[in-house]
């Protein structure tokens, strides 16, 4: 039996989008272009664009059209300060899942001592 | 994007990807999301599949899994319709079948007098109450049907189309039963062209009404941006 990464990258894709329009107003194709070089190599428009469409209704993210060298405008995604607030949560709350899954995997967790 | 922006960039669309994007947006149309936020969403993929499709990738590509589960998480993630969308959204079937049913009906007098229990002076519809309540109830079957048909856009057309039909035919054998229990003896008088136009009005009346309250709660939202 596989183990099916979608239900572990649902949760972390929001944080890691989030961060790439933190780090520079950017539109849909090139974030999953980004998320590639990362490793994610299963991400498509498809699996991104529903994560926007909720990051921009909770307030965390602004868009912008803006004129495309291909077809229509494009939308181009910018952070508010709620979405700063948002990531800085998600960056913290990582840090600690991260180190608590590491400290198990690993092989240092509590049980050990058991 | 304007509307008719939308519709010059889906002509450019190969005929494959025009075939996937009616797909997505029946099954969008039909899953009560708020006006303006199906608008936006739907040119967004518009623009998405013309994007790809000049980049030389195939739009399915962009949608990555199926395209049902593509438009689950859209709706998962998009401003649904309030209660007051969807009361005049559902409203307005009952004035599309009111718009059409009397209309066909006095048509049907017109054609075939000797087999209807209903006659006309003019332009004016003297029919018994249960055999308007009958062709009433099976408007609804026939309209409210073939939305549904339309919104199982992911399921087998056999199965959809058998169970279309059979309810139409059941539906009918039942008014049909219903109307030869229930014989009343004081028809309606109903002057066609009035009734057309009363049911357009209302048609409209609702239609506008949906608009403007989509709108408010679309700004209210924050979803679209005041001018």
């Amino acid at each position: 039996m596989l183990f099916d990464k979608s239900q572990l990258m649902r949760g972390t894709l929001e944080g890691c989008i989030l961060k790439l329009i933190n780090d520079q107003t950017t539109y849909g194709y090139e974030i999953i272009e980004h998320l590639k070089q990362s490793g994610f190599d299963d991400i498509s428009e498809g699996t991104i664009y529903p994560i926007l469409l909720r990051l921009e209704r909770q307030g965390a993210i602004e868009a912008e059209l803006r004129p495309s060298p291909l077809g229509p405008k494009r939308k181009y995604f910018t952070i508010t300060t709620a979405g700063k607030t948002y990531l800085q949560s998600f960056v913290t709350y990582w840090e600690q899942l991260h180190g608590s899954v590491d400290d198990i995997l690993l092989g240092g967790g509590a049980h050990e001592t058991h | 994007m304007k509307l008719t922006d939308v519709r010059s960039e889906l002509k450019k669309l190969t005929a494959d990807n025009r075939k996937t994007i009616r797909k997505i947006r029946v099954y969008l149309e039909s899953r009560h999301l708020n006006e303006f936020v199906f608008y936006e969403t739907y040119s967004d993929i518009v623009g998405m599949a013309l994007e790809y499709q000049e980049r030389g990738q195939d739009f399915s590509e962009a949608v990555g899994m199926n395209y049902r589960d593509f438009c689950r998480s859209l709706i998962k993630s998009a401003q649904r319709q309030t209660w007051a969308e969807r009361f005049l959204d559902d409203i307005q079937w009952i004035w599309r079948c009111g718009f059409f049913l009397i209309p066909m009906l006095y048509l049907f007098v017109l054609l075939f007098e000797d087999w209807s229990p209903a006659r006309h002076e003019g332009a004016v519809l003297i029919a018994p109450v249960s055999y308007v309540v009958k062709y009433c109830a099976l408007a609804m079957i026939v309209i409210v049907g073939w939305y549904l048909v339309k919104r199982a856009v992911y399921t087998s057309p056999k199965i959809t189309f058998g169970l279309y039909l059979s309810s139409i035919l059941l539906g009918f054998l039942l008014m049909d039963n219903l109307q030869r229990r229930f014989v009343d003896s004081s028809p309606w008088r109903i002057h066609v062209l009035v009734w057309m136009a009363c049911a357009l009005l209302l048609l409209v009346a609702s239609k506008l009404a949906k608009r403007l309250v989509a709108k408010s709660v679309a700004l209210y939202r924050g979803i679209k941006k005041n001018k």
